[in-house]
């Protein structure tokens, strides 16, 4: 009795040996219980070990495994193959970032725009605290939800804006801005500014809202960004109206 | 090991990006509204203007308002502004984490107070407007 | 304070070019143009379009409107309204923010409109000055020919 199979198509691009990509075909046996990840595996170990890409955790906490399942921004250890039985499912790499190698993308513009919103406790007096900070659950409760993002990227690759303006920031690491700008115990709001409400900021995001929707994690970057608009706006205005008080 | 790293390969954009994807074109939909947003006010100021001016500049709008083509612009103005009206109340209130008593309002809540805005000035305008001389 | 690490992809701004920058302002304008609008462009809109299928009785009459926009109010209301919703139409297709007048005549939402409009002008000159049209017959077909000859399929090439 033959096992069902589904086909998966890969998008393969080697440098050293292709000028153009290609997708090629893998036939797979089905288990309703797979994720594509796991179909990937297959094909690594038993019919194809040329094929490269990225996994870790294989839990969805890792962020390694972003790829592109038909058309959509999935962690490939999220996709379950029943989603897509009997049909193909066509793997590709993550979208709007430059390819190195088949299903392995080029992270080096998210890497370098991170550091520019200081993702770090922020604070002003010199020399380590004498006592750890202390927060209450509401407090914890204003960031938690933006503290969860793991980095996965798929908002990027969902992201409009980044696809045609690539200097855009992008919807996670605005979201971080404000997982520490909104932190009790961050007091870098100030140090932030400039670039979260400079050009390439927030004021890029057309609130599209994709972000919100590709995040394995509910982080809801779209959501961030609109608050750092209002904030930044009603900082703004307080800056015209009351000059005295800037800092 | 070749002299030099290969370079990133860069795919081209693929736009038709709003086309394909159902997100994306109703995104688009949603920015295209705007001009409606933009031409009903000029409509409404149309209609404010000449009635300042006088009885025959009012008329004379007014039959420029009422031909069919003009029927047909309103219906179609009249879905698009609905549909912005639709997006924005879902999308506007997430600039904000509204708070009542130190409690987050539910998003279903802070729409519910949205629609009943809405409806409230939807109703006194049309009273206003309607209840005739 | 920590420096902040800038290598290629960002550019650092200075805080004075964000003070400087009127976008919060444009977002404001935006922000309570698209409210007005979702608030009480729809009934408008719905009243239009029964005043053009002929529904309510003498709503509509001149007097009845003249005195109702006598009241001080009603101008400040009218002009309010249509003055954020224009405003915010504005902010939405020129995309205000820093953006220059290279990247504001690229996007498509700002100049697809323009070209119809440069468009029907010039239809509209041809249409009365070289084929005689009478002045109806020339506005629709400048209005068609703008819509028709406008580069629509821009929206959806790369």
């Amino acid at each position: 009795m033959a096992e069902p199979t589904i086909t998966l198509e890969v998008w393969r691009y080697r440098p050293e040996q292709d000028t153009t990509p290609h997708l090629q075909p893998y036939q797979v046996p089905y288990r309703p219980h797979w994720v594509v990840l796991d179909a990937q595996n297959y094909i690594k170990d038993h019919l194809d070990g040329s094929v490269a890409y990225r996994w870790s955790c294989r839990m969805g906490v890792c962020g390694s495994c972003g790829m592109t399942i038909n058309g959509v921004p999935r962690l490939s250890c999220a996709a379950f193959l029943k989603e897509y039985f009997p049909r193909p499912v066509r793997v590709e790499p993550l979208a709007t970032f430059p390819v190195e190698r088949d299903l392995i993308v080029d992270l080096t513009d998210f890497l370098e725009k991170l550091p520019a919103v200081r993702p770090w406790i922020v604070r002003h007096e010199a020399g380590p605290p004498d006592a750890e900070f202390r927060q209450t659950p509401e407090e914890l409760e204003a960031y938690r939800q933006f503290s969860m993002c793991i980095n996965c990227l798929l908002c990027y690759a969902a992201c409009p804006v980044y696809a045609l303006e690539p200097r855009f920031l992008g919807p996670a690491v605005l979201a971080l801005a404000a997982r520490y700008t909104l932190d009790s115990r961050d007091q870098g709001r100030a140090d932030r500014h400039p670039v979260v409400a400079g050009p390439d900021g927030v004021w890029d995001c057309t609130f599209v809202g994709e972000c919100t929707t590709v995040c394995p994690k509910d982080v809801d970057p779209a959501g961030a960004i609109q608050r750092l608009k209002l904030a930044s706006a009603l900082d703004w205005l307080r800056g015209v109206v009351l000059p005295w008080g800037r800092r | 090991m070749n002299a030099g790293t290969p370079r990133p390969y860069r795919r081209p954009p693929h736009f038709a990006w709003w086309w394909g994807h159902r997100a994306y074109t109703l995104f688009v939909a949603r920015e295209l509204t705007s001009i409606f947003v933009a031409a009903t006010a000029l409509v409404l100021l149309g209609f404010a203007w000449t009635a300042v001016q006088g009885p025959d500049a009012y008329a004379a709008y007014v039959a420029v308002m009422t031909r069919p083509a003009a029927a047909v612009f309103h219906a179609v103005a009249l879905v698009a502004v609905v549909y912005h009206a639709l997006t924005w109340w879902t999308l506007a209130p997430r600039a904000a984490a509204v708070r009542v008593d130190g409690r987050r309002l539910s998003p279903r809540a802070v729409l519910g107070g949205a629609y009943a805005a809405w409806a409230a000035a939807s109703a006194v305008v049309a009273w206003l407007v309607l209840r005739g001389p | 304070m920590v420096p902040v690490p800038t290598r290629g992809h960002v550019r650092p701004p200075d805080a004075d070019e964000v003070a400087r920058s009127t976008e919060p302002l444009w977002w404001l304008l935006f922000a309570a143009g698209g409210t007005v609008a979702a608030l009480v462009l729809p009934v408008h809109a719905l009243l239009h379009l029964a005043l053009a299928l002929g529904l309510p009785g003498d709503a509509f009459a001149h007097a009845h409107v003249a005195r109702l926009l006598a009241h001080p109010l009603a101008r400040v209301y009218v002009t309010v309204v249509v003055g954020l919703a224009f405003l915010a139409w504005t902010d939405l297709a020129l995309g205000a923010g820093g953006a220059s007048w290279g990247q504001v005549l690229s996007r498509r939402l700002t100049w697809l409109p323009l070209a119809m409009a440069v468009l029907a002008v010039a239809n509209l000159v041809v249409a009365r000055r070289v084929l005689r049209m009478n002045p109806r017959r020339s506005a629709i077909t400048a209005v068609a020919m703008g819509v028709l000859s406008a580069p629509w399929p821009v929206l959806v090439l790369p």
